[in-house]
């Protein structure tokens, strides 16, 4: 094992949970790697140790109010919680759908792109129709809108003057 | 200085018994439920909120929140996982309101002294009051492991069951939060040499 794969894995050594086969690895390593051991006497002398002093009479508070029948009773008093329409949803995905959420996530992407594909396609469309009426109301009777080419007067792309010989 | 013992009136069932008995008994299993879980709640909320007080709200509200949860008693609930997720929560909630009114204070009048029952903690040597103050610079994702793993005594599966996150990213990140205990004590030392 490297350096660069034992590393990470100190502290979990020290706290004992590595699997057997793989704190065999990392203490066969140590054994030989002094700058990992290095590493893993300050990490073990950082390990927080401190313990909580609790006097008597502020655990008689905590077992006075934090009783089965207080705490209970309280609970009851209580209006039930209200939760929004998105929020129980959410709950519900999280609890009870038993979807994954990388799955949700993926069908929740392409639902979105596809939405989006579709708005713009209609959006355009529209955008295309509107101008379409616009211009065919203003053909009817506009006097300021160029007139379309009368279809004698048509020339695909690949005429030349020399085909209708009207060329001097 | 007395060191702490955890005192216990009588054995406490496992928790898939609690939940069996739930089906009978639901008061009785919670009431067993407040009796098993109510110190640790407690020292785990004093640990990161530092005032006897404030950890003994913090640890009613958990329970009262317990007692709402309609799913607490199934067979497939993490309850010590969700005890310690919500207590967590709870605590990290009330730091961040007691940061920003202190914010607000600031420009104010100057605070009364401070409430004399603060937590006291035991230290084995110097060094752990160095570490103490060390964990105050730390993030909050990386101080709450450490307290959970190291202060809360919890294992690595029940802290990825109260975080909700994957064995590997425990180990992951309580290696990374270590090494950043380490950097910032260092530039304590630095700073007070």
């Amino acid at each position: 094992m490297r350096c660069r794969h034992v590393r990470p894995r100190i502290v979990a050594h020290q706290d004992g949970e590595l699997a057997p086969g793989e704190a065999h690895l990392v203490s066969e390593h140590l054994s030989r790697c002094s700058d990992c051991r290095q590493l893993e006497r300050r990490l073990a002398a950082v390990t927080p140790q401190a313990r909580l002093l609790v006097p008597p009479d502020v655990r008689a508070r905590l077992h006075a109010r934090v009783d089965g029948p207080v705490v209970r009773s309280i609970a009851a008093s209580r209006p039930p919680e209200r939760r929004s329409v998105f929020a129980s949803l959410w709950a519900w995905i999280q609890r009870d759908a038993e979807v994954p959420m990388g799955a949700l996530l993926g069908y929740g992407f392409v639902l979105a792109v596809v939405m989006a594909w579709g708005l713009s396609n209609w959006w355009t469309l529209g955008a295309i129709e509107a101008r379409l009426d616009a211009h065919q109301t203003t053909t009817a009777g506009a006097s300021d809108l160029p007139s379309p080419i009368p279809a004698e007067q048509y020339r695909p792309a690949s005429w030349t003057p020399e085909e209708d010989g009207d060329y001097h | 200085m007395r060191s702490l013992r955890l005192v216990q009136d009588g054995p406490l069932p496992e928790d898939d018994d609690i939940k069996a008995l739930a089906a009978e008994a639901p008061e009785a299993a919670q009431d067993l439920v407040v009796r098993k879980y109510r110190d640790a709640i407690f020292h785990h909320a004093a640990y990161i909120l530092k005032d006897y007080e404030e950890a003994i709200d913090v640890a009613q509200e958990v329970f009262i929140k317990a007692m709402r949860e309609e799913r607490f008693f199934e067979p497939d609930f993490k309850m010590k996982a969700w005890l310690y997720r919500v207590t967590s929560n709870l605590c990290f909630n009330m730091v961040r309101d007691r940061k920003r009114r202190a914010a607000i204070l600031e420009g104010m009048e100057k605070p009364e002294a401070t409430d004399p029952r603060q937590v006291d903690m035991v230290y084995r040597t110097e060094q752990q009051q160095s570490v103490l103050e060390a964990l105050e610079q730390l993030t909050d994702n990386h101080r709450r492991i450490l307290m959970l793993r190291y202060y809360s005594d919890l294992s690595y599966a029940e802290i990825a069951e109260a975080l909700d996150i994957k064995l590997g990213t425990v180990m992951s990140r309580l290696s990374r939060a270590k090494r950043q205990l380490v950097e910032v004590l260092d530039d304590l030392r630095v700073l007070q040499s």
